[in-house]
């Protein structure tokens, strides 16, 4: 390919390694994109070398190049070995000479892509799996690296694994002359390590500084608009699920079977609609941290053996969630429905009540007009219980904690670790959203969603309580306020 | 599910605005629909540059997106012809106010305080209503978009758009609600509120005036009016220093308004007798009055109303202009996926042409005699039963080759040899990935053996499978048979764990290496024997339980399980955590042996929450008997474990029970948990006896041998037949498979 005046003077930097390292996880990660590249356990999997470019501000900052494996390093050396007509051919030349030959273009195809990446490339980022042993070959990677005569990273993957060898790495490369590594791992992402990355790559390509910087800027920004985006997801599902009614049908005061069949429908309808908005909340959550809608059907969350494919109304969901105390009673608890008690004053309190008779035309005096109308008939209404409140908090905060911590390079569906959110935190969640209660106007449950600026409020509220438990506040970040 | 299927950018009509309101409306109708709406790919073009317009883009290229475009337009034009009709009506008003309020009383003459208290006073008193409300911040307006009448006006859109009996009602009122919300949003909602209504009351306000200016001119033009004013509690002076005041403003702007003087004497009651017909003065009186009157109603009434009208229509405007739609909602998540541009961009380079491929390597070798078997391993660390691991037979231990010069002093000392090896034996581990490198080094060893007959143990199977699930594992296998599967190599491939060397993996290493067939081992005859001792433990102990067994009894079951094939702490089940392990952190060591057994149960089996919770069993019992002197630790970690909620499933829980009388279950429970108990037990015991082979060996056997859900157990016979089922066809696999 040949690159247009612009191009050549982006960052340009080459991922190589050896086959199966998680170069193209790497590539992933760094991309938000699931979907680049292929990822498998079987060797050559990556065969053409494929471009990422990174922007910041709308301008490209950087171009990674994914490469294919370095399959045979021992015969490549030894076959570059047999170039050498002079002693003092260093090694570039020696590099070029190969990349000439025909055994570059068939014996040597896939490694010779990665060295003509590695040639032209600003840096290069050899990636490894930490939890392989140092072996021979991986030194001979290094040295044809060296050849390339470019700064030469070292990436250590998967080092989050029991099994990573980090620090036999680390001496090891650093025996071979690269005392600067970066610990990146592309299946349990910590943003810590990214940022790390590219600090380090900033160190060894210091002419690319301001386009480093203005990446890891980047990268700042957009994990906190992503806690945020995903703090705001919970907070509205909860409260649309706080403020939804449920109607139930009005029967003869003396029937009441009919009565607990028509409570049965509604609790039905109840569930199936929560069900939803928790669905799609969870999409929500998975968009907000840039993994893909589509994706997350099929392979986040449809975990038939996972948390996630628990249904939110059974007794199973209940226990997981850490309310094992009630799950042993919650036959009611299970169907999470509670009866609306407009009448009794305890969700409307006197003065609304009043003032829903007296039919006001401002706020939501005219919905309370409408409970109060159909109390008076003899219907009900159904709303969410407690329970199933704390439990939407508990599985959507357990959801976004996970995703926190997922690299797109991870192909294991979704596996939280169990939720241990405080009593008095769920305490908190429940009386925020009391005001969402006395309002089933603010419900977006099966409709568009409402707007207006007290839902608003309350909403930012419980968005930032959500925040706290999404990513805890570290104790320095509480001693400086 | 939301689907998507792919679009080409075309051109489309204007999308409303502002940029986002389409793709607003369209996230409310996906967010109230659910699975129903079918989003398809679509690129929106470079050259549209914002967040918003990009999923504008995106929107109007879905079929919904194309309607509810439509329905917008349909809402907007109802709107507008809305504000038009209340403008008549108010300009209407204007014109019939002018002519109700110029009336001449008794006297004969219209009273001009009365009148432009009339014309004025009302709107006056409402403008400063309007300016306490309005002004500081506007919060009582406010509560318009949130509230009962925003629903009820979109509720009534969604009526008129959606009349009874229209074709396909439910799906078009929820995109008419849709629409509706967004546009009632975007134009009324939030900040939008204050400057909307106060830009729509000024505008009414406007046209009063305007209609009652028009008709004041109209009247005073063809008729004639004299003016005069009265008091009957008030004083004089106070009412002159009023019309004073009043004229002020009209004067200075230019309109004719009566002198003091004059306005003294329009007092009705103080003036002469005289007919006004034939005094001078009056007509200019009348004239005076005339201004003063038109001029109050430009001046106080017209004129600040569409100041204000102007400056709220602007901040509305700007307003409306900056909204963002809220792109983290639910309803977003579909349209975000092509909309948001991506901070990456990604291509494929086109590198050099390819080639035609090299064939393989030319392999040229001289006829030797050959005899005995060589042993290599690549890229291997050695196995924990050491190298060479032993096998009961006369090898040539070439070692393990890892550097270049390794190979190359293999290869030699291959080829330099008086005889060729009649049997090439080169383990290599799973972890290890087939790439070319290790090709390409088993083409060159089996070309200076002469071409031996090649055989590949693959070993670290366990290891591997840590790292990757099973379906991973099976590629892997594969890719290693590929690599010798060929006609002039034609080998074969075994797995065999190294790391966990049992009598059985001896036998079979040595059938392997010597090919003189598999060694009798005392344990073939055993193994059955083992099952069936430790099948009728279960059976004896199924028997002694009284409804579900507590935590005691299903220690004790396990134990005599483990006892019956002979496992201990040092010989424990593959992948549970070792005793130092435990002792750390037991909470941790009993979430790994329950997910290392959940996770190695075959596919067919881990698609049932039951069989999960089986297996979720066999590892925590399995790790507690392994914890064996630690015991009393792992088990006060147990409730703390439990609780985190990692796994469920009733048959877990009954460890956190001391007694049997702690749980209350009904029969069925108890049926269902002793199914459970008895299955895991009974999986336990095949894994201990089939313990050294290759994990998809044993993966396989236990699909085949476990065909359903587990059981409900009931009577103590019941068990007695399960178990003999499950033993029955174990034997069948075990004949089938040859014993391995």
């Amino acid at each position: 390919m040949t690159d247009s005046p612009q191009e050549s003077t982006l960052f340009r930097v080459g991922v190589v390694g050896h086959t199966n390292a998680g170069k193209t996880s790497l590539m992933r990660t760094i991309a938000r994109d699931a979907a680049f590249g292929a990822v498998s356990p079987s060797p050559g999997t990556t065969v053409e070398v494929a471009s990422v470019k990174l922007f910041a501000n709308d301008t490209p900052r950087a171009d990674f190049r994914d490469t294919p494996g370095l399959e045979d390093p021992i015969g490549l050396l030894e076959f570059i070995d047999g170039l050498r007509t002079d002693r003092r051919d260093d090694g570039p030349s020696l590099i070029e000479r190969f990349l000439g030959t025909e055994e570059s273009r068939n014996l040597f195809k896939n490694e010779s892509k990665a060295l003509r990446q590695a040639r032209t490339a600003d840096l290069v980022l050899y990636v490894v799996d930490a939890r392989d042993r140092v072996l021979p070959r991986h030194s001979d990677e290094i040295e044809l690296l060296n050849r390339c005569g470019k700064p030469v990273l070292p990436v250590l993957n998967f080092v989050s694994d029991a099994e990573a060898r980090v620090d036999e790495w680390r001496d090891a490369l650093a025996r071979l002359g690269l005392h600067a590594t970066a610990s990146f791992d592309t299946v349990i992402y910590e943003s810590r390590d990214e940022q790390r990355l590219f600090e380090a790559m900033r160190v060894l390509a210091d002419d690319f500084r301001d386009d480093i910087d203005a990446l890891i800027k980047n990268l700042r920004a957009r994990r906190r608009k992503s806690i945020d985006r995903a703090s705001r997801a919970i907070a509205e599902l909860l409260v649309d699920a706080a403020a939804y009614l449920q109607p139930v049908a009005p029967v003869p005061a003396d029937d009441d079977a009919l009565r607990a069949e028509r409570k049965r429908e509604s609790e039905q309808a109840l569930q199936a609609a929560l069900r939803e908005h928790e669905r799609l909340t969870f999409h929500s959550i998975l968009a907000a941290f840039e993994f893909k809608t589509e994706d997350a059907e099929t392979a986040l969350l449809e975990c038939t053996d996972g948390r996630l494919g628990i249904d939110l109304f059974s007794k199973d969901a209940i226990r997981q969630a850490g309310f094992g105390a009630v799950a042993g009673a919650a036959g009611g608890a299970a169907s999470g429905a509670a009866i609306d008690l407009v009448l009794g004053g305890m969700s409307l309190g006197a003065a609304s009540a009043l003032g829903a008779l007296i039919g006001g035309t401002f706020g939501s005096s005219a919905t309370q007009t409408r409970r109060l109308y159909r109390r008076l008939r003899g219907a009900n209404d159904l709303h969410a219980g407690d329970l199933t409140l704390k439990l939407l908090m508990s599985r959507s905060v357990d959801l976004a904690r996970a995703i926190l911590r997922r690299g797109h390079a991870d192909e294991k569906k979704v596996r939280p670790e169990a939720v241990a959110l405080e009593k008095s935190v769920l305490d908190q969640v429940i009386k925020a959203l009391k005001s969402a209660r006395s309002h089933p106007s603010w419900s977006g449950v099966g409709t568009s969603p409402p707007q207006g600026n007290d839902r608003e409020r309350s909403i930012r509220r419980l968005a930032a309580l959500v925040r706290e438990q999404i990513v805890p506040k570290r104790p320095e970040e509480t001693q400086n306020g | 599910m939301t689907q998507t299927t792919e679009t080409i950018e075309e051109s489309t009509p204007r999308n409303p605005r502002p940029p986002g309101l389409l793709s607003y409306a369209l996230a409310n109708l996906i967010q109230s629909s659910g699975d129903a709406i079918d989003i398809k790919r679509h690129h929106p073009s470079e050259s549209t540059k914002t967040l918003e317009a990009r999923l504008d883009s995106v929107s109007a290229a879905q079929e919904s997106g194309a309607s509810l475009r439509k329905t917008i337009k349909g809402i907007r034009g109802w709107e507008t012809a809305l504000i038009i009709i209340l403008m008549v009506v108010f300009s209407a008003s204007g014109g019939l106010a002018a002519a109700a309020s110029l009336e001449a009383g008794d006297s004969g003459a219209v009273n001009i305080f009365w009148l432009l208290g009339v014309v004025l006073g009302i709107q006056t008193i409402l403008l400063v209503v309007w300016l306490i409300i309005a002004i500081p911040g506007g919060a009582l307006l406010r509560r318009f978009s949130g509230g009962s009448l925003m629903i009820s006006a979109i509720g009534a859109i969604a009526r008129a758009f959606t009349p009874t009996g229209s074709k396909n009602r439910a799906t078009r009122r929820r995109r008419v609600e849709a629409a509706a919300a967004a546009v009632m949003h975007v134009d009324f909602g939030g900040t939008r509120t204050r400057w909307a209504l106060s830009s729509i009351t000024h505008l009414g306000w406007t046209v009063f005036n305007l209609g009652l200016l028009v008709a004041l001119l109209v009247i005073l033009s063809v008729q004639r009016f004299d003016f005069g004013w009265e008091t009957t509690i008030g004083t004089d002076s106070a009412f002159k220093e009023a019309g004073r005041l009043v004229a002020i403003a009209p004067e200075a702007v230019g309109f004719p308004v009566p002198s003091e003087e004059r306005f003294a004497a329009a007092r009705i009651g103080a003036t002469t007798n005289e007919p006004a017909e034939k005094d001078p003065s009056a007509t200019a009186d009348r004239k005076d009055f005339s201004g003063l009157l038109v001029g109050s109603v430009v001046v106080y009434g017209l004129a600040p109303r569409l100041i204000l009208f102007t400056f709220c229509f602007i901040l509305w405007k700007r307003a409306t202009r900056r909204w963002r739609p809220d792109t983290g909602s639910a309803g977003f998540a579909p349209l975000m996926r092509w909309g948001a541009r991506s901070a990456v961009e990604v291509e494929v380079v086109l590198d050099e042409p390819l080639t035609t491929k090299l064939g393989r390597e030319a392999t040229g070798s001289t006829l030797r005699r050959s005899s005995g078997s060589a042993l290599l391993g690549l890229e291997l660390e050695p196995p924990s039963c050491g190298w060479p691991p032993p096998c009961g037979a006369t090898i040539i231990d070439l070692g393990i080759l890892s550097s270049r010069e390794d190979r190359n002093a293999c290869i030699r000392r291959i080829e330099v040899a008086e005889t060729a090896p009649t049997r090439l034996v080169v383990v290599v581990n799973l972890v290890t990935t087939p790439d070319n490198g290790m090709s390409r080094i088993v083409q060159r060893l089996h070309a200076a053996s002469d071409g031996a007959m090649l055989k590949m143990v693959l070993t670290g199977g366990e290891r591997f499978r840590n790292r990757v699930d099973a379906g991973a594992l099976a590629q892997r296998v594969t890719d290693w048979r590929a690599i010798i599967d060929g006609p002039e190599m034609n080998g074969e491939a075994v797995e065999l764990d190294l790391d966990h060397l049992t009598a059985e993996t001896r036998a079979r290493l040595a059938e392997i290496v010597t090919g003189k067939g598999r060694p009798e081992l005392p344990e073939d005859q055993g193994r059955m024997v083992t099952l069936d001792a430790a099948f009728a433990e279960i059976a004896v102990h199924a028997r002694n339980w009284h409804g579900a067994p507590n935590q005691k009894e299903l220690l004790a079951l396990q134990r005599a399980v483990a006892s019956c094939a002979g496992a201990d702490s040092e010989d424990r089940l593959v992948g549970i955590p070792d005793l130092t392990t435990i002792a750390a952190d037991p909470m941790a060591a009993l979430d790994q042996a329950a997910n290392r057994m959940k996770a190695f149960l075959p596919t067919d089996l881990r698609d049932s929450a039951r069989w999960c919770a089986v297996g979720a069993t066999v590892g925590t019992l399995a790790c507690l008997v392994t914890a064996g002197s630690i015991a009393p630790v792992v088990l006060g970690a147990l409730p703390a474990w439990l609780a985190t909620g990692a796994f469920s499933g009733g048959v877990l829980g009954l460890l956190k029970t001391n007694s049997a009388e702690d749980t209350e279950m009904d029969q069925k429970t108890v049926a269902s948990i002793r199914g459970e108990v008895i299955a895991a037990a009974a999986m336990h015991a095949i894994l201990l006896a089939m313990q050294g082979r290759g994990e998809r060996a044993i993966q396989e056997t236990l699909e085949q041998t476990f065909l359903e859900e587990p059981p409900s157990l009931t009577l103590t016979n019941d068990v007695g037949v399960q178990l003999g089922i499950w033993r029955t066809r174990l034997s069948h696999v075990l004949e089938e498979r040859g014993g391995r």
